[in-house]
């Protein structure tokens, strides 16, 4: 599937990239929130980093999900509290950092069948 | 009277009039000095002219106690200093209070270090979920990079035992950074409501059949509440429960049994137990007992387990259970 990787963190953003290439997915990365918008209108999967300075999280789902074919958002953090993210609308699955290959995969099943 | 004043507090005595108003009858000690509160001075003065303007309304209520029979203690402010008064009624034959005496003392730099304390645990808590998240993300690089050599193909055997063994690594350091940011947490003061040990209890089970080796059979009620905060005692019960599926018999499943017996909780395992080794030692910050060579942890998990149980005013103690294994009983105060 297209996924678009959306995260300020370099090294987990090519990382992630690199990863979901090698499970045969098109993966692209986007430091800045508005070029992973932008990048989201033709992906199936959006990976978007919980906290981006600058960026306000529901604003950026909020947006997502206004576009013509909204992708299925997997919120992803390294914040320990990923329990609170039940809480934002707008995200099919979160995934804690770091996570394993079939955590990866099986929130991206999850996103991806959740699109309407 | 003499006597009195050398105190550095105050004494004062109060009775309720005819107008259903309090009347000082005495008032003496340093700080009715310093206050210029002498007996001489506030002769005849109810409690509303002692503090005009609204100032006696915080204290009002606990006066109207006390001449209610109350014997509660309470703190007001003042000019930024903060004053604890110890009433206590006197009754009269009918059994009605006749007046109320008791005794103010200067709190002021009780309640700051109190209030500094409360601040500086913020502050370390913050900074622990700050560490924790800063610490995890380059960690969650590494993981994923891990994932990807791993996948590469044409890898050798030992390629893969490295990218094996480098995964196994870094699941190792989030489990150390979960470990130290919940023994940070077990420092803040309890939010208790009714928490079912047993539920959480079942659902920390379900989440270590994934990660565990050995199979976790849990004995538990249908429910077990007890009045403690559930997001520590979720930490408690993770850390037990985990301890026992780390500790278990070499390929063995371990059965874990969760009870109450007369206010205690028990929960024990029929893994290896403690051995030769003083079973309190356990609760010991990084004592990682022995026989646990290969297994993932810090020894911070006993120490934070404890921190949360004292924090909540109750006690835990490690013992040997008759027929091997290991049993933990506490108790969560009051």
């Amino acid at each position: 599937m297209r996924v678009v990787v959306v995260d300020d963190d370099e090294d987990v953003r090519e990382a992630t990239v690199m990863l979901l290439e090698v499970l045969g997915h098109e993966a692209s990365g986007h430091g800045v929130p508005e070029e992973g918008l932008r990048a989201a209108a033709g992906a199936d999967v959006v990976l978007q980093d919980l906290h981006i300075p600058g960026m306000m999280i529901e604003e950026q789902l909020q947006r997502m999900g206004a576009l013509p074919h909204p992708p299925g958002v997997v919120l992803f953090s390294a914040s320990i509290d990923v329990h609170s993210l039940h809480r934002i609308p707008g995200a099919a699955a979160v995934l804690p950092k770091p996570f394993t290959t079939e955590a990866l995969e099986a929130a991206l099943a999850r996103a991806a069948a959740g699109r309407s | 009277m003499e006597v009195v004043r050398l105190l550095p507090d105050v004494l004062f005595r109060c009775h309720k009039a005819a107008d259903g108003k309090i009347y000082w009858t005495l008032n003496e000690g340093g700080l009715a000095e310093a206050f210029g509160l002498t007996t001489e001075q506030i002769r005849g003065k109810s409690l509303d002219e002692l503090f005009p303007g609204g100032a006696s309304e915080p204290v009002r209520a606990h006066f109207e106690a006390a001449f209610q029979g109350s014997t509660e203690t309470f703190v007001n402010e003042m000019d930024g200093r903060y004053f604890k008064h110890f009433p206590q009624p006197v009754f009269g034959p009918d059994g009605q209070v006749e007046e109320v005496v008791g005794y103010i003392t200067d709190v002021t730099e009780l309640v700051q270090a109190e209030q500094e304390l409360a601040r500086v645990n913020k502050d370390l808590e913050a900074f622990a979920y700050r560490v924790s998240h800063d610490l995890r993300t380059p960690l969650a690089a590494v993981a994923t990079l891990g994932d990807v050599l791993a996948s590469q193909e044409g890898l050798d055997a030992s390629g893969q035992e490295a990218a094996r063994r480098l995964l196994k690594a870094t699941e190792r350091m989030d489990a150390l950074i979960n470990d130290v940011l919940a023994f940070s947490r077990a420092g803040v003061r309890p939010q208790r409501e009714g928490t079912d040990l047993a539920v959480l209890a079942k659902d920390i089970r379900g989440e270590l059949r994934l990660q565990s080796d050995h199979q976790i059979h849990l004995d538990a009620p249908d429910t077990l509440v007890v009045d403690a905060d559930p997001a520590l005692m979720r930490i408690v019960m993770a850390n037990l429960l985990g301890n026992s599926g780390k500790y278990a018999r070499p390929g063995h499943d371990v059965h874990v049994w969760l009870r109450e017996e007369n206010g205690t909780i028990v929960v024990e395992d029929d893994g290896i137990g403690f051995g030769d080794q003083d079973p309190g030692a356990a609760f010991h910050v990084f004592t990682r007992m022995r026989n646990a060579a290969g297994q993932e942890g810090c020894g911070i998990g006993l120490s934070t387990v404890q921190r949360i149980i004292e924090g909540h005013g109750g006690t835990i103690e490690a013992s040997e259970r008759p027929g091997g294994g290991a049993c933990f009983r506490f108790t969560v105060g009051p």
